[in-house]
């Protein structure tokens, strides 16, 4: 991909150099209602260029046209707002054209007619001219009511996290990376993990696919220990640069103790399968029982993007991979006793700094994409002749 | 399918770890990662040690150096460790505690070679590893320090036998299953060695046996299932001989000296006379009446006459149980006493009866730690720890 397709990230868009007052500001999210992210008559708070005339900024956008196509019904909108090679990059596969995507987005609603995807944060960065990159968290509740992809109606409701990235240019996104806590909704509606993962893995080796041992993930080189710096030239600012420091620190350094000068002590984590958690040692051992059951796990950041907000403070999104393989225990339980076999966790997260210590974290990956790459690995290894 | 990733410069070559100033360099020390110790490398007095670490509070300790320590040199540690009582307590409490597991990048080699319950583990990524997994299932975890009982110098290397109690509750999944909700206590000992701020050999006890009952499960169902794990024995031969004497001949009989004579020559003479010889009264000349032995299974043995059970026990299960002593290090003198740190193995066919099940022909091989406090002549405490859970799996593969 071209250098210019890549949102230079800290370049000012005309409006913000133009900047007037508070009543331009791009919106936020986490205090407004819904009618107040999706505005009549108010004038754009940044340039827009290409955009629908609807849109005042790109939050606006973001949280007014998932609304228009998912509650609104207007799933053609999607013409309009992805490109016709757009490439959505998920945690259980990857789509590669904009009609598969309205066929996707129909399924899902034919499940679950009353899901409601309330934005919890749009946080960004990019402008107009170089693109815009946007991480949005939704929180998405309703009810199984209707036959679909996952079967028969349970009549169960459900209510899990989801953060969307996107890359937006001129009204369309062409690139889009979805996690979805899948696991979350799996067991609130009651549903067999291991059943659905099976179906799951079964129709990609049908596909042909297979699943590929990457071998060593090179977090250690040979038996060096990590590296000492972390990499921060994905960072255009110093909390940016912050956070990958300490991510590294924590992750692939295995030094679980340095979060307690991270995290504030009122801290309050929203994790995946809909965990809530409060304090520095519950945060310190969701990190320590992923690691726990991947234990040779390698944390990539992928991307990192920041906003400051108006209740104070600054929030952070980060996009990661942690590649390893199911060696231990911890927290993904879900998977049984260790399987060996290669995992790559897609996650997302939200930080939300105040004073220099992280206050909010929102953490999303999903367990059952994890238990279909083992399904998928262990249904590929067993072939006629192994037995 | 990555995105400005792929423009992303290839990762860094790894730094080179800096040299720690004054760390040993070229030096034409043959084998001086086992060389051995002396008795001149005992210290005489106990002004570096546990006792002396933990007085002025509970304030004073673990997080940071207690002040007013009495250093000694430390060639190539991180200069904040004023002694290695001081080193092996505050790296424990920052691994476990604080849990800056990855701080055993920076505190163990990578080649380090570690003996536990399922045989030899090699490399520091292993330690992690493990350690995490601990961490996972016992997330509370804390080790209370007993006793440091320590030897050695920064040129040969410090010998440290790190006697601890290990309490947790079992909050999350562990090798042995689903969370049982189970709070545990043990004893532990690790007997390590380490030079310029990186322990390389350790020996540890952590009565893996011990855990699994007190989690409420079935000890041998799960050594049957941890069995293939268990590198610790041969598997392909049946029992041979272990070599206590020479065909018809009997064991050497040795006479027990003073302590205070030779520390060395009395816990090996003890170890013959008792373990090889079977003279059980020599017993009630080693160690004091009221005694108290606490080991492996958090069992307590007072008084001579359990503890003499004990022994007979083991005999009884392991008929030509023969024991050696591979490492012996104490510190004290005469007037305060002594601490010492005895590491031995002992080989024997599993052909009695005994609290490991029915006889099954299988050799076997044991290896524990005691520490030992010498006082007025005789041993006053004991501490026992073996494995036992390698035992089992050994007996039961």
């Amino acid at each position: 991909m071209s250098e210019a397709d890549v949102p230079a990230k800290g370049s000012k868009s005309v409006a913000q150099l133009h900047h007037k007052g508070p009543e331009e500001a791009v919106l936020q999210v986490e205090r407004r209602d819904y009618p107040e992210l999706a505005p009549a008559n108010r004038t754009r708070s940044q340039s827009l260029e290409g955009f629908d005339p609807i849109y005042t900024d790109i939050v606006d956008y973001i949280v007014r046209c998932t609304h228009r196509i998912w509650d609104e019904r207007d799933i053609g909108l999607i013409y309009s707002h992805y490109t016709h090679n757009c490439v959505l990059y998920g945690s259980m596969g990857t789509i590669y054209n904009r009609e598969d995507i309205v066929r996707d987005t129909i399924q899902r609603l034919v499940s679950f007619p009353e899901r409601r995807g309330m934005a919890t944060h749009v946080i960004w960065s990019g402008n107009d001219v170089d693109g815009f990159y946007t991480s949005h968290l939704v929180t998405g509740s309703g009810r199984h009511t209707q036959h679909g992809h996952l079967g028969a109606p349970t009549g169960r409701s459900f209510v899990s996290h989801t953060i969307a990235d996107c890359m937006v240019l001129r009204n369309k996104i062409y690139r889009e990376w979805v996690v979805a806590d899948t696991m979350a909704l799996i067991k609130q509606l009651g549903l067999d993990p291991n059943t659905y993962a099976e179906k799951l893995a079964s129709l990609q080796l049908a596909k042909g696919q297979t699943s590929l041992d990457i071998g060593e993930n090179r977090r250690l080189l040979g038996q060096y220990p990590p590296e000492t710096e972390a990499d921060t030239s994905l960072a255009t600012n110093e909390i940016e640069a912050g956070t990958l420091r300490w991510l590294h620190e924590v992750f692939n350094r295995r030094m679980f103790g340095q979060m307690k000068s991270v995290y504030a002590p009122t801290v309050q984590y929203h994790g995946p399968l809909m965990r809530e958690m409060n304090g520095i040692a519950a945060v310190i051992h969701q990190a320590l029982g992923l690691i726990g059951s991947i234990p040779d796990a390698a944390f990539t950041p992928q991307h990192i993007c920041s906003t400051p907000c108006e209740e104070g403070g600054t929030k952070v999104a980060v996009r990661w991979l942690m590649e390893g393989h199911h060696l231990g225990h911890g927290l993904l339980t879900e998977l049984g006793e260790p399987t060996g076999k290669r995992l790559q966790v897609m996650g997302m997260t939200h930080y939300h700094y105040k004073d220099n210590k992280i206050v909010d974290e929102w953490n999303v990956y999903d367990e059952l994409s994890l238990l279909v790459q083992v399904k998928l690995t262990q249904l590929s290894g067993a072939r006629p002749q192994d037995h | 399918m990555a995105m400005q990733d792929t423009d992303r410069a290839a990762p860094l070559a790894p730094d080179l770890p800096a040299q720690r100033p004054g760390a040993l360099q070229g030096q034409d020390a043959v084998r001086v990662r086992h060389e051995a110790l002396a008795p001149s490398h005992m210290p005489s007095d106990f002004s570096i040690s546990l006792d002396s670490y933990r007085k002025g509070g509970t304030d004073r300790f673990n997080g940071r150096a207690p002040e007013g320590l009495r250093s000694q040199p430390m060639r190539g540690f991180e200069p904040g460790y004023v002694n290695i009582v001081d080193y092996i307590i505050r790296i424990t409490h920052r691994i476990w505690e604080e849990k800056d597991i990855g701080y055993i990048y920076d505190t163990y080699s990578h080649d380090c070679t570690v003996w536990d319950d399922f045989g030899l583990q090699c490399g520091r990524d292993k330690v992690i590893a493990d350690t995490i997994q601990t961490n996972n299932a016992f997330p509370d975890i804390r080790i209370v320090a007993d006793d440091v009982i320590w030897t050695g110098d920064e040129n040969v290397g410090f010998h440290t036998s790190h006697r601890s109690s290990i309490i947790g509750t079992n909050t999350g999944y562990s090798r042995f299953g689903e969370p049982t909700g189970k709070r545990i206590q043990i004893w532990c000992i690790a007997n390590c060695v380490s030079r310029e701020n990186e322990i390389f050999h350790e020996y540890v006890v952590y009565d893996t046996a011990a855990i699994i009952r007190q989690l409420g499960l079935d000890v041998v169902e799960w050594a049957r299932r941890s069995a293939p794990l268990c590198t610790a024995a041969p598997q392909n031969i049946m029992a041979s001989e272990p070599r206590r004497m020479l065909g018809q001949g009997k064991p050497p009989a040795v006479t027990i000296p003073a302590p205070e004579d030779s520390i060395d020559t009395f816990v090996r003479a003890t170890f013959q006379t008792i373990w090889n010889r079977r003279n059980f009264a020599a017993i009630d000349q080693v160690y004091a009446p009221n005694i108290v032995s606490q080991g492996s299974g958090c069992r307590v043995y007072r008084g001579t006459s359990q503890i003499r059970s004990h022994v007979l026990a083991m005999i009884a299960m392991f008929p030509d149980l023969h024991l050696s002593v591979d490492d012996v290090y104490w510190m004290g003198n005469a007037k305060d006493g002594y601490t010492v740190s005895v590491r031995w193995s002992a080989q024997g066919s599993h052909r009695g009866h005994g609290p490991y099940g029915g006889p099954t022909g299988k050799q076997i091989s044991l290896w524990g730690i005691n520490n030992w406090v010498i006082e007025s002549g005789v041993v006053q405490k004991e501490w026992m720890m073996f494995n036992e859970f390698g035992i089992l799996m050994q007996i039961h593969r």
